[in-house]
């Protein structure tokens, strides 16, 4: 897998953001969810990090895995459930720094794909419920964490770093699959606009498809 | 990927437009159409370059008796000549029943 | 004798679904006579990142959206064509499928019924189109949960392709999944697994693991899946149209997530598992 030497960014960010460190009584180490001030209003932020500690083997880095998505969306739900009779639903705040679903065989066996699909019901029916969602890509978006923490959201705001990376796939994976080297895909970057590995020239297709 | 156009004299009527097959390894695409003149016009788009020589072979010995006035698409996956005439002629009989 | 007979006839008449092509396969989930396509072959919506890397398109990009009626009622039906691109979403077979979701979305608001089929096999997102296909994806999933609240989302998963990557979280959105014992649903697939965690994780080329992981009958036994079928084109089209009968499912998978935190605490995570031991856990925890 990719070294993700930056799967810490999304607790880093998230802190300071919130001066919280994101504990939930009753869930995962890897998961933070904390309510603080944005402006004047209060948000909600969640995040995920590494946690050496994490149950599952295979989600110790920060990777959406089987406990990331079902105590995710709990937590998303009971966000929902707690304004369901607000006017104002508060914003929710995604700070993604992972570096993509969790690989093993724990996790097909019990249904990754539906632990990943509760976090994106979620986040669309929270934002179809009112609530602004936002995220805030401050790493890595690849593959399963951008469908799962980034893409329902009504704006994705990255910043433009080195380390940011938004994509379908790892270079040297993509590689793999399509059957060509690392430096003819680099070539394709370049000329075609699917491509974009890099935060910078993912903007580009972003504002094409309109997201 | 190479593309390639060719064009046929005709004179009969295409009665029915037909999309056929696939582009899979081995197989091929074809749409049929009523072209808007009295011509008939192919156009390849295939994966495999550098055989225009054994495309027009088929395409001569199809259109040998093919008469009707059509606009071709091909998309191409290496199919060889025999799956390609073979698809041409479904595509007839399909533009007929 | 004449038992046998009938028997061995309705064995002949049996028609796989399997070896029918998308098109062949949108028209036999749709009531006979009733197949009108949208963006069609001959509007030719074709993928032009392909042809920049040298592959040659198809003229529907591999994906058929239709609108015709099942079971007397409107319906939009998308199939995906397996043997394309290994059935992978890209720009224009993505923006179909979202739009068709779209589509029976804004009937549904007007009061008209309309429902939705999902005919997968897909490996995913087509790399070759990349980011442009997965914001497509995230658009086919909003869409996806907006229609379900108004009338059930049919995802049917039959193939040699299997369901995989994007698409498989698709039908964990869904609102009934309809698996042939042939077809695979996993979200990565063995291969890449084994290639990030190594072969103590999984053997790609045992099959038999690989069915008893992630196969049609494995995800019926743990409730991913609602329905199982035989490779019958007949037997499908007529769980589907049970399937639509039943109306909106009283608990949606993704809203089950309180189920599988109480069977994920009950499970040794120290140790590896296998498909036995998720079906005795899911029958204890149910």
């Amino acid at each position: 897998m990719a070294n993700n030497p930056t799967a810490i960014r999304g607790r880093a960010w998230f802190e300071a953001l919130t001066g919280s460190n994101g504990k939930l009584p009753n869930g995962p180490g890897s998961l933070l969810v904390a309510e603080a001030k944005l402006g004047n209003e209060p948000a909600i932020f969640i995040a995920l990090a590494p946690d050496p500690n994490a149950r599952f083997p295979r989600a110790r880095n920060a990777e959406v895995g089987l406990e990331e998505g079902f105590y995710g969306t709990r937590a998303l739900r009971e966000i929902m459930a707690q304004d369901a009779n607000k006017a104002v639903k508060r914003p929710i705040i995604s700070v993604v720094d992972s570096v993509c679903q969790a690989y093993g065989r724990r996790e097909e066996l019990v249904g990754i794909h539906i632990a990943a699909a509760g976090i994106i019901a979620a986040f669309a029916e929270a934002r179809m419920a009112g609530h602004p969602i936002i995220a805030l890509i401050v790493g890595r978006a690849v593959s399963g964490s951008f469908l799962t923490l980034c893409a329902q959201a009504n704006h994705m705001i990255a910043f433009d770093d080195p380390e940011v990376l938004i994509h379908a796939m790892y270079k040297d994976a993509a590689a793999r699959i399509t059957k060509r080297s690392v430096a003819e895909l680099d070539k394709l970057v370049k000329k075609s606009c699917p491509w974009p590995m890099i935060s910078s020239r993912f903007r580009n297709s972003a504002d094409s498809t309109n997201c | 990927m190479e593309t390639m156009h060719f064009d046929y004299p005709a004179s009969t009527t295409v009665p029915k437009r037909i999309c056929l097959g696939v582009v899979a390894s081995g197989d091929l695409e074809v749409l049929l159409q009523p072209s808007k003149d009295a011509q008939s016009h192919v156009l390849i788009q295939t994966s495999v370059a550098g055989f225009e020589q054994t495309w027009k072979a088929v395409l001569d010995w199809f259109f040998s008796t093919y008469t009707d006035a059509a606009d071709i698409v091909i998309h191409d996956a290496g199919a060889t000549p025999g799956t390609v005439a073979m698809r041409l002629q479904q595509t007839v009989e399909e533009s007929r029943s | 004798m004449s038992l046998n007979m009938n028997e061995s006839n309705s064995r002949e008449s049996r028609r796989s679904y399997i070896e029918l092509k998308a098109r062949e396969r949108a028209t036999q989930l749709l009531d006979p006579g009733t197949f009108h396509e949208l963006v069609g072959p001959f509007d030719r919506m074709e993928s032009v990142w392909l042809p920049m890397q040298g592959i040659v398109p198809q003229s529907d990009d591999g994906c058929v959206v239709a609108k015709g009626t099942i079971d007397g009622q409107p319906a939009v039906v998308i199939a995906m064509e397996g043997k394309f691109q290994g059935g992978s979403i890209g720009e224009i077979c993505g923006m179909k499928m979202a739009m068709a979701f779209a589509l029976a979305r804004k009937d549904n608001e007007k009061g008209i019924p309309t429902r939705a089929v999902l005919s997968l096999e897909s490996g995913g997102v087509r790399l070759q189109e990349a980011n442009i296909g997965e914001l497509v994806i995230a658009e086919i999933y909003a869409e996806l949960v907006a229609l379900r609240q108004y009338t059930p989302v049919v995802v049917v998963i039959a193939g040699n392709t299997g369901c995989f990557g994007g698409m498989s979280l698709a039908a964990g959105l869904s609102s009934y999944v309809i698996m042939t014992r042939q077809a695979r649903l996993s979200m990565n697939g063995p291969e890449v697994i084994e290639q990030e965690a190594g072969l103590e994780e999984i053997v790609a080329s045992d099959k038999v693991f690989v069915w008893g992981m992630c196969g049609g009958a494995q995800r019926y036994a743990t409730g991913a899946v609602d329905v199982l079928v035989e490779d019958d084109a007949d037997a499908i089209t007529e769980a589907v149209k049970e399937t639509f009968r039943k109306g909106l499912p009283p608990v949606l998978r993704t809203d089950q997530y309180e189920l599988f935190i109480r069977r994920l605490a009950a499970m040794d995570t120290s140790k590896q598992w296998t498909a036995e031991d998720i079906r005795t856990v899911w029958k204890e925890i149910a």
